[in-house]
């Protein structure tokens, strides 16, 4: 019987421009790479690491410094439009690459980012709250990838684009979770 | 005849940073999961700072430090599929255990809240 598994790999960026190499282990019964996902979290204490804090009906967003001056630039260009809103610019924290040992050339290539466009087209926003990531994100879903698991590890380059941008070292962490399909040959017991 | 039901529990989040493991049980009459998704009365905190293993029948389904926002929906998802889709799981002895930890997010500030776990299960229609 086959049934799916995840591993999660976390990894915890400190300085801008941080390139950071890793690797995971795949466990002996995988059969096959079925897809990839990427989460995270601020590491930073609030008001630290060179990120500033707007606050929010729904809590205090953070967003990095240069990046809040954009926005600002952004918002007060849109309500002279009379509501109308720009797609924004959404914020890249980082870029990670992915390669099997046993295959040539990089399997995965994708990238973090903060949606800035959530509230795009949505008119239930109004001048004192848009729509957050908590309220209106739809469902996540892991990037479907078919790769065979023949090899024990899997190597990957995660880079960091946040500092690029903001000229600060910002402190984060990356869950990269590796979706396998694993041969399950145990019995299945029944429970007590 | 199995007929569909949708079963909530509640675990409480009272200090930040820590770690609440929670068991429940399920009716006998359950046959099916065949989803499960989070929720919170702070949606934000849920989000940004939840992580959580989850177990049914003593078999791993999300590992430890599997982030709560993968599981949860938004209301832009239509209400029919915003359960995460498990297959159908023979529920077993029916017991589901969620060890749930709260970590440090710099995007909020930490207030106690409440995790509600919602299965989406398939009764034996015992009429």
């Amino acid at each position: 019987m086959r049934k799916e598994q995840v591993i999660i790999t976390p990894l915890r960026i400190t300085k801008g421009l941080q390139n950071k190499h890793f690797q995971v282990k795949l466990p002996k019964t995988a059969k096959k790479i079925i897809g990839i996902e990427l989460g995270g979290f601020w590491m930073g204490a609030r008001g630290d690491g060179g990120v500033i804090f707007i606050g929010s009906p729904g809590g205090a967003a953070v967003y990095p410094a240069d990046s809040f001056k954009l926005e600002a630039a952004m918002f007060a260009a849109s309500r002279d439009l009379k509501g109308v809103q720009f797609f924004r610019r959404n914020i890249l924290i980082g870029e990670l690459k992915l390669q099997s040992c046993e295959e040539a050339n990089i399997f995965y290539a994708g990238h973090l980012q903060m949606d800035n466009n959530l509230s795009q087209g949505d008119f239930t926003q109004t001048p004192f709250w848009t729509p957050q990531p908590f309220t209106h994100e739809i469902k996540s879903f892991e990037e479907h990838i078919i790769v065979d698991a023949d090899s024990t590890v899997i190597s990957g380059l995660y880079r960091d684009r946040i500092g690029e941008i903001t000229k600060a070292n910002i402190d984060y962490l990356v869950n990269l979770y590796v979706w396998i399909e694993v041969e399950n040959n145990e019995p299945k017991t029944e429970a007590k | 005849m199995l007929k569909p039901v949708k079963k909530r529990f509640d675990l409480q989040v009272v200090a930040a940073k820590s770690t609440v493991t929670q068991t429940y049980e399920l009716d006998k009459a359950i046959k099916n999961i065949k989803g499960v998704v989070f929720t919170s009365d702070k949606d934000d905190l849920l989000y940004y700072r939840g992580t959580q293993k989850l177990e049914i029948n003593k078999e791993e389904y999300f590992p430890e430090n599997y982030e709560s926002k993968l599981l949860m929906s938004g209301i832009n998802v239509e209400p029919k599929k915003r359960y995460y889709d498990l297959g159908n799981v023979n529920p077993g002895n029916g017991i589901i255990k969620v060890v749930f930890t709260d970590n440090e997010d710099g995007r909020t500030a930490f207030v106690p809240y409440r995790v509600s776990l919602y299965v989406d299960c398939e009764m034996e229609d015992q009429l």
